[in-house]
């Protein structure tokens, strides 16, 4: 009985050192699990999607690769800079994200625009010295329509998608997407929301832990 | 006379608490309802997205539907491409366009403005859905 409980009492202590060692972790939302043959067994498989290569140019008409983003985690959202209603908001919000994580060198933010033809990088240069914010941690996307587009219904916004009954229109509803720097979606967030912004910064700071 | 005045500042306190419209009412239902068509913004840009890839894939299309005129259909949906663009453009010229801030309007002025928006928009709207309904029926042909 003495060893019993001598056991049980360590166990416990071990769980309980065991949970407070473990660090909190964001969930995956492309994972998936499929199955693959090993030594003529189905056994499952879990894949990670992970955002594909890309070459756009930025508000000071740079190129910009997902090599740009290697090693970072950076958070993405889809914008246009005559957006009367829902950027502004997402955008005040997102300031927030840059002031908190500015010169970070593991950090950056990517907004694209989906109104390729008026917003030319000069124009997302003029509305980025507008918010005041200066270097390449921010970057402006400018792409063709349809790379923007893919990339947003393809990759960044799936989750979202997955999640919403409404068909269309995740491209223009303020999500802010968290991509670790494995270049896999961590988190989405609505860009309007204060509290879901918060809840992205603490976000944030744990995947820069992991 | 002292009724006189007593009637008078009760005349004048009533008018100035009469409730005036709001240009930031009518603002913000344009904005709302701005955002709801860009919902279906994104459905145009698809189904132009789409119309784009069938015509680049008409040989598959003609294995899978034999009796396809290609030609034709590609004139088809070439057509149906410009519509849509067309479209997208009308709601691109209205976002340029459309001024929030009402800096030298007076509170009518700007009421004015934002109602003669909100019908701006609308037609926007009527034209989104007859077009999505349009490409949406024709992409559903061949997506069977």
């Amino acid at each position: 009985m003495k060893y019993a409980i001598f056991w049980s009492a360590a166990l416990s202590l071990l769980l309980i050192a065991g949970c407070k060692d473990k660090t909190k972790r964001l969930p995956f939302l492309q994972m998936e699990i499929t199955t693959k043959e090993v030594n003529g067994e189905s056994v499952p498989d879990t894949v990670f999607r992970t955002i594909p290569a890309f070459k756009l140019l930025n508000q000071d008409s740079s190129v910009v690769t997902e090599k740009d983003f290697d090693g970072k985690i950076y958070v993405a959202d889809f914008f246009f800079t005559s957006c009367p209603s829902i950027c502004p908001v997402m955008h005040r919000n997102l300031m927030k994200v840059y002031q908190k994580y500015q010169g970070n060198p593991q950090v950056k933010l990517a907004s694209h625009t989906i109104d390729v033809k008026y917003d030319t990088p000069s124009r997302m240069k003029s509305y980025a010295n507008k918010l005041g914010v200066k270097g390449d941690q921010w970057e402006y996307l400018w792409g063709t329509r349809d790379e923007i587009y893919a990339l947003a219904e393809r990759n960044y916004l799936v989750a979202v998608q997955q999640d919403n009954k409404a068909p269309g229109g995740f491209v223009h509803q303020g999500y802010l997407v968290l991509v670790d720097k494995q270049k896999r979606i961590r988190g989405a967030y609505d860009g309007t929301l204060e509290k879901d912004v918060e809840q992205l910064m603490v976000d944030m700071d744990i995947l820069l832990e992991e | 006379m002292k009724k006189i005045i007593v009637l008078m500042v009760s005349a004048i306190g009533m008018t100035a608490c009469s409730p005036t419209a709001d240009y930031k009412k009518e603002r913000d239902e344009v904005m709302v309802f701005h955002d709801k068509v860009m919902a279906d913004h994104g459905l145009i840009v698809e189904n132009q997205m789409k119309l784009d890839t069938m015509t680049r894939n008409l040989a598959a299309l003609k294995l899978k539907f034999p009796d396809l005129d290609t030609l034709k259909e590609k004139e088809h949906m070439l057509a149906l491409i410009a519509e849509l663009n067309a479209a997208e453009e009308q709601m691109n010229t209205w976002m340029h366009e459309f001024e929030p801030d009402i800096t030298g309007k007076s509170n009518d002025e700007a009421i004015s403005y934002f109602k003669n928006e909100k019908l701006k928009i609308r037609a926007v709207d009527s034209l989104y859905k007859e077009e999505i309904k349009l490409s949406g029926g024709y992409i559903n042909k061949y997506q069977k």
